[in-house]
């Protein structure tokens, strides 16, 4: 799994060490990812939507959910159950 | 949920113009966390050939500078596209990300061309808004200004194609905003206007030179006509999922191809940090 935000690599770092992660935290402080996503700014915060893509390893995107507020995402379950 | 191609212009204009405006409307694709440890830039590694010198519009005859493509009977000219290659390559190089294709480049310009057609800036960018904007792309890249100088100068420019390119870029950027303001979605009428008549790749004059020889572009797709009225799906997602290398905390970049390598990949945008 990889997280991301649009944040500086230094936000992010924080984030590493608040939350014990394991998983890659990534940073995209120019939102080029978000955009490239069609996630950036969507509910006008000026930062990634929160949203899940479930990418297949012939980089075809098999599932994804984009959230419509702050915390409206989808559970792990729900992620799992979309694994190809 | 939607799953499907994202428009062009956000792929191509982020690809190139996000690291040309910097920020904001006009974005990208492949982003790579630049923070303020970040080294100097990376200049331009293995890369597809590089077209012949640019011809600046006022030299030589036209028969030296062909259309590549017309846009509503206004043709881009190979100079254009080819200095703007360039750029996007030396740009990239200091994003560390893969340049755009000669394709995807020209696709963008003629996206750009639509715009500007469409919104022509009431005022013209200022030498300060220029300027500033070059600061603030250095700036987020991590670029000194000699640096960004020796990096054009390698690829045969100079800091004047890059103010052109960017005053270019701050007149698209004013007129996404217009039309914004007149309530269109401005991907959905980017697609639109693709599907017009008006916009024409032109086989043949599209080529690049390799060694001074003159190689075709594998094939370029004249835009289709779509029927008056017709409504033409615009999906806002990608299926593709587009690539990326970023910058990890705590550790080396990460890039998306490497992961998939391993297998499946869930990615999550997560809003705040901490």
């Amino acid at each position: 799994m990889l997280a991301l935000a649009v944040a500086p690599i230094t936000a992010v770092d924080g984030a590493r060490k608040a939350t014990g992660a394991t998983y890659p935290l990534l940073a995209d402080p120019i939102h080029r990812v978000a955009e490239a996503y069609g996630v950036y700014d969507l509910l006008g915060d000026g930062r990634a939507a929160p949203a899940a893509f479930v990418i297949d390893t012939d980089g075809h995107i098999a599932w994804s959910y984009v959230g419509q507020h702050p915390s409206d995402r989808p559970s792990i379950q729900t992620i799992l159950e979309h694994l190809p | 949920m939607n799953q499907a191609t994202p428009p062009r212009i956000w792929i191509v204009l982020s690809i190139g113009l996000a690291a040309i405006a910097g920020f904001g409307l006009l974005l990208a694709i492949l982003g790579r966390g630049v923070g303020p440890t970040q080294p100097t830039f990376a200049p331009p590694t293995s890369t597809p050939p590089l077209p012949e010198e640019p011809h600046t519009p006022e030299q030589g005859s036209v028969t030296d500078d062909p259309a590549v493509a017309s846009v509503n009977g206004r043709s881009i000219r190979r100079s254009l596209w080819m200095e703007a290659a360039l750029l996007d390559l030396v740009m990239s190089g200091w994003a560390g990300q893969s340049a755009p294709t000669y394709d995807e480049t020209l696709q963008r310009l003629i996206d750009e061309e639509l715009v500007l057609q469409a919104s022509p800036s009431e005022q013209e960018p200022t030498t300060g808004q220029i300027e500033a904007q070059i600061a603030a792309i250095e700036q987020a890249c991590g670029v000194g200004d000699a640096a960004a100088t020796a990096a054009l100068e390698a690829v045969g420019l100079d800091r004047t194609a890059l103010r052109r390119a960017v005053r270019r870029s701050l007149a698209v950027e004013a007129g996404l905003a217009s039309l914004e303001r007149q309530g269109y979605n401005t991907a959905v009428w980017l697609e639109k206007q693709r599907g017009s008549v008006g916009v024409l790749v032109l086989e043949g004059a599209a080529t690049q030179v390799v060694s001074g020889v003159q190689v075709p572009i594998a094939t370029l797709a004249v835009s289709p006509t779509a029927a008056p009225g017709t409504e033409t799906p615009t999906p806002e997602r990608p299926e593709v999922a587009p690539g990326f290398t970023l910058e990890q905390a705590a550790a080396a970049t990460v890039t998306l191809s490497a992961q998939l390598a391993q297998g499946p990949v869930v990615l999550i945008f997560f809003q705040k940090c901490g």
